[in-house]
């Protein structure tokens, strides 16, 4: 038997360490036995498995056709207030694959997902734009917003997913995003609708992700504050 | 099937509803709080899965409450007879308590696993409470034994296996014996939780001490207060001086003490019977000595511990379950509304939760085979000191389920008893 020369009580034969301090076990006249002796425990540790996602998609799935085929039929049946039946369809389509598609894969594919979110949000607005053709606004407002949303947010997947990052950069460069999208939707908008000043509204956005930035670029360069605020802000 | 003539139309329809304290642990569970607690029994041989296996099958017709399977009312949970014969027999794992879900295990709300010379069962506590695991798992190893050629006859806490299960061993002893006209007031206050870093999730630290129950009492005595008393008041000075070293603002330290109510109402119920008594120590009002520490636990602890108290304590919990505004809610809605409360409020009265199941007995048939008995308590999602103690002979075990990596508290308890002049054996899941 086995002494923990730190806390004083006797430990399991097979234990290398104590469990209450770590110390080290050394028992020359024992040493044979630490190997050779059943642990209390196994070494297998159980992970439960969580409920299947894709067959809670596979579900949603279905719950959101139902609705999309009752107002499909109605609107065959009564077709006099025009052709309404479709909105419900492109809506309940988009939600099916912003919301529900991702979990039916087998495994995450963030790229494929956006460049599926992407297409689906550019097709969705053309839908409406080809239905009130007005001012060429798809072309020259919509489709540049929603494009550049999606090269944003495929730079900041391609940085987070290289290197693990540490939390205080992560928020930098989403508020950095924030404030770089803020600009172009001005800078669009000014072209499209041909304002008076080409910078207005996005200058607070962006003063407002500076001073953040600026917070959190203090909170990664120093240590105490950090363990300060962990320890205040701890969950 | 159940019989009985006093049997509720539920049961003998062969379902029944959960018992008034199991009815909030559906809403608890989650990923990370599992409320399954496990009892180890350690034998002197090595465990043969085959016969384990007979050894359920056979005792499971003894405990047809705990023959069930979960299901979803509209408005409640309800257990209904298993349709498989018992749940698989797994071999052990390092981290146990994890949650159980209704589906799995053979949709069991019991698992068993074997290792070495080790029998363990883990039990959700929508079931049933430490007594009645106790009941179980003793019955199942006798049953075990038999099957291995020992002559192991029933009696203490090993129940006949070819009795039938009686009338209140199945009952819902809460609205039995829930007659008090008082109102009971539960005042909660946020009690002391230190920070520290989570283990990974579904993992956990469980060290288990043994010790002599003869020697500790000597200690106890000298306080003139009991061993659960004793035990008490020692968590909350060890907290109370870790949160003095802390140098903040000082919290209360909040003590949880489940309570067999079997001692105080006469049934034999196998289904849940406890409750929790508070003992709450203030900081504020001044320093403590340990003796004054001691006091305080123990005159609380007096104070409430009487059936008039008890009744009182759950009355009130009938009360709530019985509300017509709580019974008209649909399941799904309570369910969102119960996770929503105990995520925000879980755990935030306790600082200890300290559960002393009591002395065990076996048939002396049976002490030369049992070599030792320990009860594991569910982990918790605060950093709170969660512990379980068994007696078996003059052997008590305490064991700790710690979801955080830092083992203090632990630490400090046992080193305590060393330094008391008590001899402590320390076996553990950590490498």
């Amino acid at each position: 038997m086995s002494y923990c020369v730190n806390c004083g009580v006797e430990l399991d034969k097979s234990a290398k360490a104590c469990a209450l301090c770590n110390a080290t076990v050394i028992n020359p006249f024992d040493d044979e036995n630490v190997e050779t002796a059943p642990k209390p425990y196994s070494d297998k540790i159980f992970i439960p498995s969580s409920a299947s996602r894709r067959y809670i998609a596979f579900i949603l799935s279905v719950v959101l056709l139902i609705p999309n085929i009752v107002c499909s039929v109605t609107n065959l049946l009564i077709p006099t207030y025009g052709l309404w039946a479709i909105y419900v369809n492109a809506t309940s389509l988009l939600c099916f694959i912003l919301f529900i598609l991702p979990f039916l894969f087998h495994k995450v594919y963030p790229y494929l997902v956006l460049f599926l979110d992407t297409a689906s949000v550019t097709l969705y607005i053309y839908f409406f734009y080809a239905m009130y053709n007005e001012r060429n606004w798809f072309l020259l407002l919509a489709m540049p917003m929603v494009l550049s949303l999606g090269i944003i947010i495929a730079c900041f997947l391609t940085w987070v997913r290289k290197k693990k990052r540490d939390w205080p950069y992560i928020l930098i460069f989403v508020l950095s995003d924030i404030a770089i999208y803020s600009v172009i939707t001005e800078f669009l908008f000014h072209f499209y609708y041909k304002t008076d000043h080409l910078f207005q509204y996005s200058i607070i956005i962006v003063v407002s992700c500076l001073s953040l930035i600026a917070f959190f670029l203090f909170v990664a360069k120093n240590k105490r504050f950090r363990a300060w605020l962990a320890k205040r802000l701890f969950v | 099937m159940i019989t009985g003539k006093n049997l509720s139309a539920e049961l003998l329809a062969g379902w029944f509803k959960l018992d008034n304290a199991g009815k909030v642990f559906p809403g608890q569970n989650t990923s990370t709080w599992s409320n399954v607690f496990r009892m180890t029994a350690v034998l002197d041989e090595t465990i043969d899965p085959e016969i384990l296996r007979q050894s359920v099958i056979a005792t499971l017709t003894r405990f047809p409450c705990f023959d069930v399977e979960m299901h979803k009312g509209l408005f409640w949970y309800y257990l209904e007879k298993n349709r498989n014969q018992c749940p698989p027999i797994l071999p052990d794992i390092k981290n146990p308590c994890t949650r159980i879900k209704w589906y799995e295990n053979g949709r069991f709300l019991f698992r068993v696993y074997y290792r070495e010379n080790r029998i363990s069962v883990e039990f959700y506590h929508a079931l049933t409470d430490a007594y009645g695991v106790s009941r179980f798992l003793c019955t199942m190893v006798a049953q075990y034994l038999r099957l291995r050629g020992y002559d192991i006859p029933s009696g203490e806490s090993v129940l006949d296996i070819n009795d039938p299960a009686s009338e209140d061993e199945l009952e819902d002893a809460f609205p039995k014996f829930a007659t008090s006209k008082a109102n009971f007031d539960t005042k909660s206050v946020s009690v002391y939780h230190s920070a520290g870093k989570r283990l990974p999730a579904h993992t956990c630290n469980v060290t288990t001490g043994f010790f002599s129950i003869k020697e500790l009492k000597e200690h106890a005595s000298k306080y003139n207060v009991t061993i659960t008393e004793f035990i008490t008041a020692i968590f909350v000075d060890i907290l109370y001086h870790k949160q003095l070293n802390e140098k903040k603002k000082q919290k209360i330290i909040g003590a949880q003490i489940p309570v067999n109510l079997r001692n105080s109402f006469k049934t034999n119920t196998l289904r849940n019977f406890s409750l929790c008594y508070q003992i709450n120590l203030d900081p504020m009002m001044g320093d403590y000595t340990f003796e004054e520490i001691v006091q305080n636990t123990a005159l609380n602890l007096r104070c409430i511990n009487n059936s008039k108290q008890l009744n009182a304590m759950m009355t009130s919990n009938i009360r709530k379950e019985r509300n017509i505004m709580t019974r008209i809610v649909p399941l799904f809605l309570k369910n969102t509304i119960m996770g929503i409360y105990f995520g925000i409020s879980a755990e935030n009265t306790t600082s200890v939760l300290f559960s002393n199941v009591g002395l065990i007995k076996l048939p002396d048939e049976m002490k030369e085979h049992v070599k030792a008995l320990t009860l594991i308590p569910p982990h918790g999602i605060r950093n709170a000191a969660r512990t379980a103690a068994v007696g078996y002979g003059d052997v008590m075990s305490i064991s700790f389920t710690n979801v955080f990596d830092a083992m203090d508290v632990e630490r400090e308890f046992f080193t305590r008893l060393v330094k008391m002049g008590i001899h402590v054996k320390i076996e553990s899941n950590k490498d």
